[in-house]
Order: C-alpha cells, then structure tokens, then sequence
C-alpha cells in the first residue's frame, strides 16, 4: 500500500488522510487537537501505520500548525488553508463556484470561477462566527455539540440573537432563555445567528453563485446548514468528506508536485518521547519566541526566531 | 542640544527632510529606534483612550527618546497640502504626547499648515522654539524618502523569482514600518514577489478626486485611495493589497469607497486589517493564499 499523506492541524481537531495516485481517499482521521498537537499526531501517524502500514510518497501539511507538521515530520508542500480547501472542492466538485468553511477558530469564504479562485475573505481575531462559539455555547445548555443541528431542525419560531459577539450572544441567549424561550427555537437561533454573522463579515460586496459548497466541522451541523439556505434562498452541498476537506487539499497538492523523494521522516517518529519548550530570545529587542522539540537529549527541531540564529544552529 | 524625533506617523513622510534641515542649523538630531515589541508595548501602556494603533505606538517612541533629549520634535500636522486636513489625531498629537507621558523633555510643537504659513516661516517659528537662529540652508526636498526599496530587504528574496509584483497600499506609516505591519512585506517578499508602492503626484490624486462621488476630505487617505487607483490601472501591478490600521477613521471610510466606486474586480485584490492583536500566522495564512491565487489565475491564463 502506498499513497500520498495529508495533514491538516486546525486549532481545535487534527486531520489526517491518505489517498491514493488516483485521489481517492484510503484512509483518514478526525481528532481533538486538545492544545497537544504533538502527541495528536503521534498518535495518528501510530494508528495509520497499525492499519495500513503504507509508504508514504509525500506529505502535504496545512492548518495553523502546518509550520509544526513541517519541523517535525518533515512535509513536501506548506500551503496554507485556503488554496487546500479550494484544491479539494475543485477536484470533487469541478463546477463548485462558493465555498463556504467553517472551522473551530476561523472561517473563510472561497470564490472559485472556472476552476481557479478569484476572491476569497477570512474572519480576522474574533471567533465569533466559529465552532468553538457553537461548542461554547452547546456545554452551557448541556447538550453535545451534535446534538445541536439537529434540535436546531425542530424549532417554530427561532429567536433573534445578537451573534456579533460571543459575550453578547451569551447574555442575549440566557436572557431569552429566562423569557421562558423553548430550547429548539434558541438553538436555531444561534445558528441563524452565526449565520447572519458569517454572511455580514465574509460574504460583503462577494456574489455566492450555486454550486455552493459547505466544508469544515461545523458542515456537520444541519441547523447552520438550513440556515445558510434560509438566509441565501440556495441549496448548500455538504460534501461526504467535509471535515477532512483540508487535509485532502494538502494531500492533492502533494500529489500535484510528486517530490521524486518525500521528505517525510518515518512513523518511527511516533514511538518517540517528543517534549516541546519554548523560551523568549533576549540578544535583540524583537524577543522572539522559539519553540524546541526535543527527542531524549537531542533537540530534533526548532522555530520561530525570525533572524533565523536558533533555528539554523541546529543543522541538520 | 540633542533633538528627539519619534520614529512614527509624520516621520514616514518628513523624516528625512527635518533630521537634515536640524542638523543642517548645528543641531545634534537622534531618532527612536525603529518599532519593537518594547515600544509597542509603552506605546499602548502610555496611551491614553481608543486611539488607532500608530499613534499608540508613536506615544511608544516618545517613551523610549524622552529621557534620552533636551528636546522632541513633534509639529503639529494641520495641513499638507492648501486644500484639506490631516487626521485630527495629528492636529491635536502634541498635547495628547504631553497629557499622557509624564516627566517629558520640551516638545516642540510648531503647527505644520502650509497655508496659513510658508515653509521658511515654519522652520523660523522651529527654531524659535529652540533657541536658535535660524541658518540659511539649501532646499532639501526628498518626499517618501522610506519608499526607497532598502538592499538589505530585497536580498531576502531567496527562492526563485516568480514572475509577478503585488502592489502594497496604504498609509506610510503602517506600509514602512515593518514591525506594526507585521512583517507583510519581508513575508511577500520571502514569497518571491516583488514588492510595489506607488506615492501618486499631486496632479494625478487631483485627477482621482475627480473621478470619486466627492473630494476626500484628508490629505494622507487621498493619496491612499490615489494609490490604489493607480495600482488598478498599471501594467507593472498583478495584485492589490491594502493595509488599513485598526482604528483608524478616515480608512474605514476610505476601504468601503475603494471597494465600491473602484474597478477592484478588475485584478485580485484584499484588504488587511492590523491592529496589536493580529496573529502572525492568520496574517501569513491570508498573504500566502492571496499570492497562491495570483499564481493559479495566471497559470491558467497562460495554458
């Protein structure tokens, strides 16, 4: 068995995939990220190899800790979130025109004509309009972030509430709660709510043409998915393999450029002892933040000095 | 004598030009160091209500000068040009240096207005204010003297060349400032674009002015928009990105009229947002995408 590895490391889950020459998907994961990106992929690299074993022609990294992929398992293409999410939808659905992403601590909306992306938007600091929000707000109802879409479903009259913010979401959802709100309708307006917030920062002055494409965790929630058809009066396609869209990308473009020799370092990686610190560089006013993963006694990888002097030191 | 020149706002536009002109009168003239995370950090600590992220970080610069110089020279920027005003941040930036940062060294604040005064008179009220008499000088003029691409910058340009430029606009103080803009320009560069900035003449914003609903009402947001107008139309220019600061007034305005009234469709084009709080990596992730775009769309193009 052998195929190409794509690694998608968001903020909140960890994605991983493998597929073959002919991009059909072999094998994937979907895990918490749990702030332990390093033992979350250990752990995925361990259980790939006890399933399949396979040799690993590239390694396609993306996601927020797509520089730590790098460093440490030694990655063929670095590409960032968009151009993966975009790589992916072309290649399964070639028409796709929208693509609409939300994930755990951001969200995007890609603009595809013919094939190629002409516009794209990216929530900026706020997670807002995000699943950690919808995850947030589904522990404090005491309900499993699940079980959201489809309460969302049986709602009558949903409630309006402020979505702009998750402070004054909160307090605006406890408020209507107190009301005597019934849960199905508050639930379905946070998801309205996310909504009308994701179209009004992202979707500004951009024309979502059909087919629109809906990608990332918080796909799975139908009540979000109902909504964007509400709001926009078009059908939203969920693809089969919405929450590893990304890693798919990462893994199509590693395919695209087919290194005569992967870069990948082994999933002997996953049985090592991998302790990561961190320290303030003081030799310049910039106080670099430098991130050290070490392996035993040897430090096997290291970042995030922008002189480049604590990374190169390392040699090879 | 020893003068102190924050190394912010106006500094981005007249550095040059009145370090000279001081030293040229026998005066010894220092700058802050250029923006680090210590000035940013005194910056927002000294500041005194919501303002826009560069004057923060100017009150930054003042903090790191101030016990270094017998005085700082901050004019008061009014006008640049006859016909309109800079930001009332600039008009009123002296006194909110001096109500903010205690123990300060004299300021001084000469009004810059050039057309209530002529150049000659500005420089005589100067160094009036220092004490000095004023020495004949000759015209040293050298507008947007940071425009100037450094070698040092371009040399980073280590992966092979890709055959496209991106236009980057916006206001000086945030486009050269390469700590407050995060590094954008290092990290297109890395990237293997190159780098284009435009500073329009005065004939040619005129013209742009025209061609707008309604004259802008300030100097530097002019010159943005002016910019961005010629980045649109230029062949040496395959993308635009417009850097706007957090907080800044006239450019929440100035985005929303260049998206509107502007032939932005015309070429890939973003706009980016920074204030303290934006990450490095979200920063990355959007340059990275936006170049990863031109590049298919021309690929295409060319098949």
């Amino acid at each position: 068995m052998e195929g190409y590895l794509g690694i998608d490391v968001g903020s909140v889950t960890t994605k991983l995939v493998l597929i073959n020459r002919e991009a059909e998907v072999l094998w994937s994961t979907y895990r918490k990220t749990q702030g332990q990106p390093i033992r979350v992929l250990q752990g995925a690299l361990s259980d790939l190899y006890n399933d399949l074993s396979p040799r690993v022609l590239g390694v396609g990294a993306t996601g927020s800790g797509r520089g730590l992929v790098d460093h440490l398992i030694g990655a063929d293409v670095v590409k960032n979130e968009i151009t993966a999410h975009a790589v992916a939808a072309i290649r399964h659905y070639p028409k796709v025109q929208s693509v609409i992403e939300i994930g755990g601590q951001d969200s995007k909306l890609i603009i595809i004509r013919d094939g190629v992306v002409v516009d794209f938007s990216m929530n900026t600091v706020c997670a807002a309009g995000t699943g950690s929000f919808l995850e947030h707000q589904a522990l404090r109802l005491g309900l499993r972030i699940e079980e959201l879409g489809s309460i969302a479903l049986n709602a009558n009259a949903p409630v309006r509430i402020a979505g702009r913010c998750t402070v004054f979401a909160e307090s605006d959802m406890i408020h209507k709660q107190q009301m005597g709100h019934n849960l199905e309708d508050i639930v379905a307006g946070l998801c309205e709510a996310l909504v009308r917030n994701y179209l009004s920062n992202l979707a500004r002055g951009k024309e979502l043409r059909e087919p629109i494409l809906f990608q990332g965790g918080v796909a799975a929630n139908r009540g979000i998915r109902a909504a964007f058809e509400r709001e926009l009066g078009k059908e939203i396609i969920v693809p089969r393999h919405h929450n590893i869209m990304g890693a798919i990308g990462a893994a199509l473009l590693a395919l695209e450029t087919t290194p005569p020799e992967s870069r990948f370092r082994g999933f002997s990686l996953a049985r090592h002892r991998l302790v990561s610190t961190s320290f303030y560089c003081d030799d310049c006013p910039n106080t670099c933040g430098v991130i050290e993963v070490s392996d035993g006694e040897s430090v096997i990888a290291r970042w995030g000095d922008n002189c480049g002097k604590w990374s190169s030191a390392l040699g090879s | 004598m020893r003068i102190g020149i924050p190394k912010g706002l106006l500094f981005y536009k007249f550095g040059e030009l009145w370090q000279a002109r001081l030293r040229a009168a026998g005066l010894e003239v220092v700058t802050s160091p250029s923006t680090n995370p210590e000035i940013l950090e005194a910056g927002l600590k000294h500041s005194v209500c919501d303002l826009c992220l560069p004057v923060k970080v100017f009150f930054g610069h003042v903090h790191a000068l101030k016990d270094d110089v017998d005085a700082l020279f901050i004019p008061r920027g009014v006008r640049t040009e006859p016909d309109s005003y800079l930001c009332p941040k600039f008009i009123g930036l002296p006194d909110m240096v001096r109500a903010a940062i205690r123990r300060l060294p004299p300021v001084i604040d000469t009004e810059y207005n050039v057309k209530e005064r002529s150049d000659e008179d500005f420089w005589k009220e100067v160094f009036a204010q220092i004490g000095h008499k004023i020495q004949k000088t000759e015209e040293i003029n050298s507008p947007y003297p940071f425009c100037k691409d450094k070698k040092e910058d371009s040399e980073e340009t280590e992966r092979q060349a890709r055959a496209f430029s991106v236009g980057v606009a916006g206001r000086p103080y945030l486009v050269y400032d390469n700590y407050l803009n995060k590094g954008i320009i290092r990290h297109i560069r890395r990237l293997g674009i190159e780098v284009v900035f435009q500073t329009p003449s005065a004939e040619y914003i005129r013209e742009t002015m025209d061609t707008l609903p309604k004259w802008i009402y300030w100097s530097m947001a002019k010159e943005v928009v002016a910019s961005v107008r010629w980045m649109i139309e230029s062949e040496e220019v395959d993308g635009i990105i417009l850097l706007v600061n957090a907080g800044c007034g006239p450019d929440s305005f100035m985005t929303e009229l260049i998206e509107r009234t502007m032939d932005i469709q015309k070429k890939p084009y973003m706009s980016i947002n920074i204030d303290e709080h934006t990450s490095d990596v979200g920063l990355q992730t959007r340059v990275e995408a936006f170049i990863d775009m031109i590049d298919r769309r021309m690929k295409t193009k060319a098949l």
